[in-house]
């Protein structure tokens, strides 16, 4: 998983909480990669997880609550970041159906290495999507406060409900997406 | 201190670390970069040779046009390209100077040269422009080509010898063009002549002259057409002169007056027309009208004056006199006048119909002023019967159906009342009062009325009343209450997410007399700019279609206006569409000392200062107001938005808070989960919470005993600071005890007045007969006697045969109303001291000014208000033979039957006890009331579920909840709440399982409550019941069930009491049932053989 993540991670964690803490869980985790991560470099996934742990450790916060609470945080950052990718785009649900083909797409040519989810997506209805979430690794939670954090850019309300199912190695979560007004 | 060296240390190390890694990953991409630059370095290369070539082509450029090349220095690509294009655009200037002088010139003039014969040897473009001819046709020929044909052949010999005498000739000549068309020039024709002195050659140097030509040909027209328009106007027109005389007169003006401008040529046209004003004085001499316009040149307009035609008849006209400037001297006069006779008809007759109109709107308005009383009084019976059937047991459906009576009847009696109040204003008949009164109380009484409201829509209402703004104050309670509570509707209405703020500050001091500002903002819809200034007037809401939306009169911003108007205050909006709106109303008052003070003085004085709070809430509204409520009381307060945030500062060990002031809801992670995390890691360090929620507080309550979180106080948004303040007294156990909120310090004072009330007797006057009877309810329940009477005679009858401690009267009634009742009734010595009170739905300040003319005391006003009706009661009325003990309460009685509840095993009777006030009979009948509805839950659900309808099977889980626990089955309660929970996450279907459990655990209480006994015998033993009364009971149970009547399940409740025979018992019991379950026919069915023995 790319450095990025993870030093967004560490900044969330300080910007919400405080550095004492971040530097806290750092500690505690004990990583291979020491806690020291730079934006180009890709580091294993499982470090994300553990610093997670320690965290809904430290504050009794259910750590997935923490992940989608980190996901709403990278989608804002991605805003302001990448605004390319949301310029013109009417809704969350626009957007999102551009993550597969469009999004992803461009962050691999610029992280050839990364390691990225697919997701299926299907219109049911003009305010209404489903979207399936697919990935070795088990970061639907992540999705999901991605898919609040969008919305929240586009200033709309939309209700998700999700159904998981793990088999082996994949992770996989139907997410029902529907737009509220 | 160390401790944040190390940390800083370690980020260091950290950073370091990244960084290493980061230059690793440079230095693979080094090679890449080097390639690129040697592609670069060929690349630049490339670009010198192109710049030196440019270069020498400019240099040589430069020298062609005399200019040094450029110094070597100044070889750059950029200094090259300068001078080229500098080079270039000189000479394009050139080039333009040159082309502007001969544009200028052809624009100017026509020029044409021709030899001694007369043959055209030059033409210059405007020539052959506005000739129409090429040059080629021109050159050789004479200038008689062009000759138009409109000068006379001497005109062109008088030219010729002129120029041929070798002068210069001017003039103006028509010419024809090669199409036809004619153009004017004004020409000079010079001669040039050769050394012999003959003429050799003629210039002519002419300019166009069309367009003045047409012009003063136009000039000419517009006369002429100003002439015949005159006279077709239909209005007369005449000029004067200065001296009155009259030069002008159109034939319409001949035509009204009779009169020719021959005729008039020896008199001043005014004195003619004997120019009277409509009472007939003659305008002349002192005001003459055309004297007076002659003077101050100014514009003279009437309708109202009269001219007399010559034949002597006069009729009115419309006149304008316009002063006829010239030189700044006014020369004369033009009047334009017509007669009017026919407008004035109509306007007199619009006049009339006019007064009718608001002759007839009056006298609308006086009818539904007094309509007041015919609507009220159903209303009040519907309001009033409903709030009764509400106090007695219901099941949900029913409770559900009247609930939604009540409300609608309550909404319906505020479309009235607005109605009314605007007619009322209309008509003139609103008074405002100036009494003194809490502000505090104001705003208690809007957030009782307004928080559920707010709460069922997921807003946040929120106070922020600013600390200089005083407490007591005189002005009229009520209807700025009124318009405080239209707007806050009006707010939450339009608003569907977030917050309504409602401010008040003090926008004027002089000495006592302040002017305070409310100010209510919503994020809602907003209201354009065009719609803000329809806002105010009647029957508009901002467009017709969130009328439809939302309903209501659009009456109650035209009213708010009114009333703040009636008060000497302002109101007005801002609003962005899509932002919200902001209505402000500033209202003049005068401050008074605080006679409320003493009630909130505990609090008030209580030692907050020092403390420190930890304020956790998403709003950043609630997060102002809530730290200015506390830091004016010296508690210091860190104020974060969210949990996370909130978590640091927990964690951070140097700070310790006193309590923490926490809202529930909050995006991301909720009140309770961050309590709950809170408390795992902190445990018992955990300081006191005090808990704030804007709506669902009993949900709230639940959730906190669920996740088994204790906190010392829950405020339901708006929360006073009084509430507030006292919270934190309790919280933190410091200053004094907590404080009564207003509400139930009203309370108490309600029942202090109903203890003081026990045992009068009451006289209650009453024709409508649901008042009656709701009234004597409402009375008796209280432990007061009530005797009724429904007209003022047989009160007066009734006062000889009893002793009353009080009357209540009705005032408007048949036979004899109640002011005349009154006035018989104090016309008797005996009864000068006897209180008596007047209950009218007639809220009109008359109608009470004529209840105390006639001699009541006091007066209560429909429909009824519960607290209100009992405290003015006490304040009149004492009871000659008062119960000093209040009515032996239930539950000494429910305790001697604790032991009929000793089956119940899978019951927490006590717990079930407590929720019905120890009243063990009503427990009993909520018991079996469980039985018969709640047996098949279960599988009601259970096939709900397999229809695929889980929504129903939640509801099913929920009611089986709520009933379970308010019998006090507690395991079962459980049960149910997790089926339910299972249900709304609706991940897997409820399963076999837990379907099983339920159905288990529901067998065994319906097991034990079928060991119950059908009643306690707690009433008369039967023998004492006489035939007679059961006989009576029968009949009446056999009227309440034809009516579909409810009481009747406490008739059958009594017959079956009073029965002992056993056959017959088994028959009421089965009708019980039929009831319970609102089968009134099947119970009617069911008694049929009973009624007939009776
Ligand atoms: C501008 C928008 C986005 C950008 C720039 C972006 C970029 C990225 C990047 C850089 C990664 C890390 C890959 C790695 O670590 O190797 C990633 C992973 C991921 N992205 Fe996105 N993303 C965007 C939007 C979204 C959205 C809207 C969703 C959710 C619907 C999403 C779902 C995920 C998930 C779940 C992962 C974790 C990897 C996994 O589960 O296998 N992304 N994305």
């Amino acid at each position: 998983m790319k450095g990025i993540v993870f030093s967004e991670f560490n900044e969330m964690v300080e910007e919400m909480f405080s550095p004492a803490l971040a530097d806290k869980i750092i500690m505690r985790s004990d990583l291979a990669s020491g806690g020291a991560y730079t934006t180009v470099g890709t580091y294993d996934h499982r470090e994300l997880l553990t610093l997670v742990a320690c965290l809904s450790e430290e504050t009794g916060i259910a750590a997935s609550n923490l992940v989608k609470t980190f996901g709403r945080h990278l989608a804002a950052r991605f805003t302001a970041l990448y605004p390319a990718f949301f310029q013109g785009i009417g809704g969350t649900l626009d957007f999102l159906e551009t993550i597969e083909q469009h999004v992803h797409v461009e962050v691999r040519k610029l992280y050839p290495d990364a390691e990225l989810p697919t997701f299926s997506t299907e219109r049911t209805g003009a305010d209404s999507m489903t979207m399936v979430y697919r990935s070795r690794r088990p970061f639907a939670d992540l999705a999901e406060g991605l898919i609040e954090g969008c919305a929240s850019h586009f200033a709309e309300r939309i209700a998700i409900e999700r159904s998981d199912s793990a088999a082996g190695e994949l992770h996989s979560t139907r997410f029902t997406l529907s737009r509220i007004d | 201190m160390s401790d944040e060296l190390e940390l800083l240390q370690r980020r260091f190390e950290r950073e370091r670390r990244a960084r290493k890694q980061a230059e690793m990953l440079l230095e693979q991409k080094s090679l890449e970069l080097y390639q690129s630059n040697e592609h670069l370095r060929l690349l630049s290369d490339e670009q010198a040779r192109s710049l030196r070539m440019l270069r020498s082509t400019a240099d040589s450029l430069l020298r062609s046009i005399g200019l040094e090349p450029m110094d070597d220095g100044d070889a750059s690509m950029t200094e090259v390209l300068r001078v080229v294009s500098e080079i270039l655009k000189d000479r394009e200037r050139l080039r333009r100077d040159v082309e502007h002088q001969m544009f200028a010139l052809n624009q100017h003039a026509i020029v044409s040269i021709t030899d001694a014969a007369g043959n055209i040897t030059y033409a210059n473009d405007r020539l052959c422009e506005i000739s129409g001819y090429p040059r080629e046709e021109l050159l050789g020929k004479t200038h008689s080509m062009l000759s138009s044909g409109v000068h006379p052949e001497a005109f062109y010999a008088a030219m010729w010898s002129c120029i041929n005498a070798g002068e210069v000739w001017r003039g103006e000549i028509c010419n024809r063009a090669k199409y036809d068309s004619l153009y004017w020039v004004s020409a000079a024709i010079v001669p040039f002549l050769d050394a012999d002195g003959k003429v050799e050659q003629f210039i002519s140097i002419s300019t166009d002259i069309t367009l003045q030509k047409s012009m003063q040909e136009e000039l000419r027209g517009s006369r002429v057409f100003l002439q015949s328009m005159t006279e077709s106007l239909g209005e007369g027109v005449y000029a004067v002169d200065k001296w009155g005389y009259c030069s002008f007169l159109n034939p319409e003006a001949e035509r009204l007056l009779g009169w020719s401008l021959m005729d008039l040529s020896m008199t001043p046209l005014h004195e003619a027309l004997q120019f009277t004003d409509l009472v007939g004085n003659p305008m002349f001499g002192d005001n003459d009208i055309i004297e007076e316009v002659l003077r101050d040149k100014r514009e003279y307009r009437s309708e109202y004056d009269t001219f007399i035609a010559k034949d002597g008849h006069p009729f009115p006209i419309a006149i304008t006199l316009v002063p006829i400037i010239e030189d700044d001297e006014a020369v004369g006069v033009v009047a334009v006048f017509k007669d009017i006779t026919e407008r004035k008809l109509v306007e007199d007759r619009l006049r009339e119909a006019t007064r009718r109109a608001e002759d007839a709107s009056r006298a609308k308005s006086d009818f539904l002023a007094n309509m007041s009383h015919e609507i009220r009084t159903p209303m009040n019976a519907i309001i009033g019967m409903s709030h009764l059937a509400l106090q007695t047991d219901l099941n949900s459906k029913q409770r559900n159906y009247i609930e939604k009576v009540n409300r609608s009847a309550e909404s319906l009696l505020g479309l009235i009342n607005d109605i009314l109040d605007f007619s009322k204003i209309e008509a003139g008949k609103l008074d405002i009062d100036a009494i003194s009164f809490s502000l505090q109380n104001v705003f208690n009484d809007l957030s009782s009325v307004l928080g559920f409201k707010a709460e069922e829509k997921g807003l946040e209402l929120l106070f922020d009343i600013a600390y200089d703004v005083p407490r007591a104050l005189i002005g009229d309670p009520m209807r700025l209450n009124q318009v405080l509570l239209n707007l806050c509707n009006n707010a939450l209405k339009f608003t569907n997410s977030g917050e309504v703020i409602v401010s008040v500050s003090v926008v004027q001091r002089r000495a006592d007399d302040v002017v305070v500002q409310f100010s209510v903002r919503d994020s809602g819809i907003g209201i354009s700019k065009e719609q803000q200034q329809k806002l105010f007037q009647s029957f508009s809401q901002a467009d017709a279609t969130t009328t439809r939306r939302y309903g209501g009169t659009g009456l109650g911003l035209a009213i708010s206006k009114r009333l703040v108007e009636m008060m000497d205050g302002t109101i007005s909006v801002e609003s962005e569409p899509g932002k919200g709106s902001t209505f402000h109303v500033r209202l003049p008052f005068t401050e008074v000392d605080d006679q409320w003070q003493d009630e909130e003085s505990q609090t008030a004085q209580a030692d907050l200062r020092g403390m420190r709070c930890l304020l956790v809430d998403d709003s950043s509204s609630a997060r102002v107001i809530f730290a200015s409520m506390l830091e004016t009381r010296g508690i210091q307060v860190d104020a974060v938005k969210d949990a996370f945030a909130a978590t640091a500062r927990l964690s951070d060990t140097a700070t310790d808070y006193d309590f923490l002031l926490v809202d529930w809801r909050m995006p991301g992670v909720d009140g309770i989960e961050f309590l709950g995390g809170q408390r795992s890691v902190m445990g018992e360090r955990l300081p006191p919470v005090i808990m704030t929620t804007a709506y669902g507080r009993e949900e709230l309550a639940e959730s906190l005993q669920t996740g088994g979180i204790e906190v010392a106080a829950i405020l339901a948004k708006p929360v006073s600071p009084s509430d507030l303040l006292g919270a934190v007294s309790v919280a933190t156990g410091r200053g004094q005890l907590p404080q009564q909120s207003a509400e139930a310090r009203t309370r108490s004072a309600a029942d202090a007045a109903v203890t003081a009330l026990r045992g009068a007797r009451i006289l209650l006057v009453e024709d409508n007969e649901y008042n009656q009877e709701l009234a004597t309810a409402l009375l008796t329940e209280q432990g007061i006697l009530v005797d009724t009477a429904g007209d003022g005679e047989q009160a007066l009858r009734q006062l000889q045969r009893n002793d009353y401690d009080g009357v209540l009267m009705d005032c408007q009634m048949p036979v004899m109303d109640g002011y005349d009742a009154t006035r018989e009734i104090r016309a008797q010595s005996r009864f000068q001291e006897l209180p008596i009170i007047a209950m009218t739905a007639n809220v009109l300040n008359d109608d009470i000014v004529e209840a105390l003319a006639a001699g009541m005391n006091d007066h209560i006003a429909k429909p009824i208000n519960i607290r209100d009706m009992f405290s003015i009661m006490a304040k009149w009325i004492t009871p000659a033979n008062p119960i000093a003990d209040p009515p032996a309460p239930r539950p000494s009685q429910g305790n001697t039957h604790r032991s009929a509840f000793d089956v119940l095993k899978s019951i927490d009777v006590d717990n079930g006890l407590r929720r019905v006030g120890g009243n063990a009979a009503t427990y009993l009948r909520l018991l079996h009331k469980f039985a018969t509805n709640q047996a098949d839950a279960v599988s009601r659900a259970h096939d709900a579920l397999h229809n695929g309808d889980s929504a129903a099977a939640k509801r099913l889980m929920h009611t089986l909840k709520g009933t379970a626990g308010s019998i006090g089955a507690k395991r079962l309660q459980q049960l149910a709440a997790d089926a339910e929970l299972t249900l709304q996450h609706a991940v897997s279907p409820m399963s076999v399982a837990n379907c099983d459990m339920l159905q288990q655990e529901l067998d065994c209480v319906l097991g034990e409550l079928a060991a119950l006994p059908d009643s306690l015998e707690v009433r008369p033993p039967a023998a004492e019941a006489s035939t007679a009364d059961a006989d009576k009971l029968m009949l009446r149970l056999v009227n309440q069930l034809e009516d579909f009547d409810t009481s009747a399940e406490e008739t059958i409740e009594d017959l079956i009491a009073a029965t002992t025979i056993s056959g017959r018992k088994e028959v009421l019991l089965e009708a019980r049932k039929a009831i319970q379950q609102y089968d009134f026919d099947a119970a009617r069915a069911a008694i049929e053989p009973l009624e007939r023995r009776a």
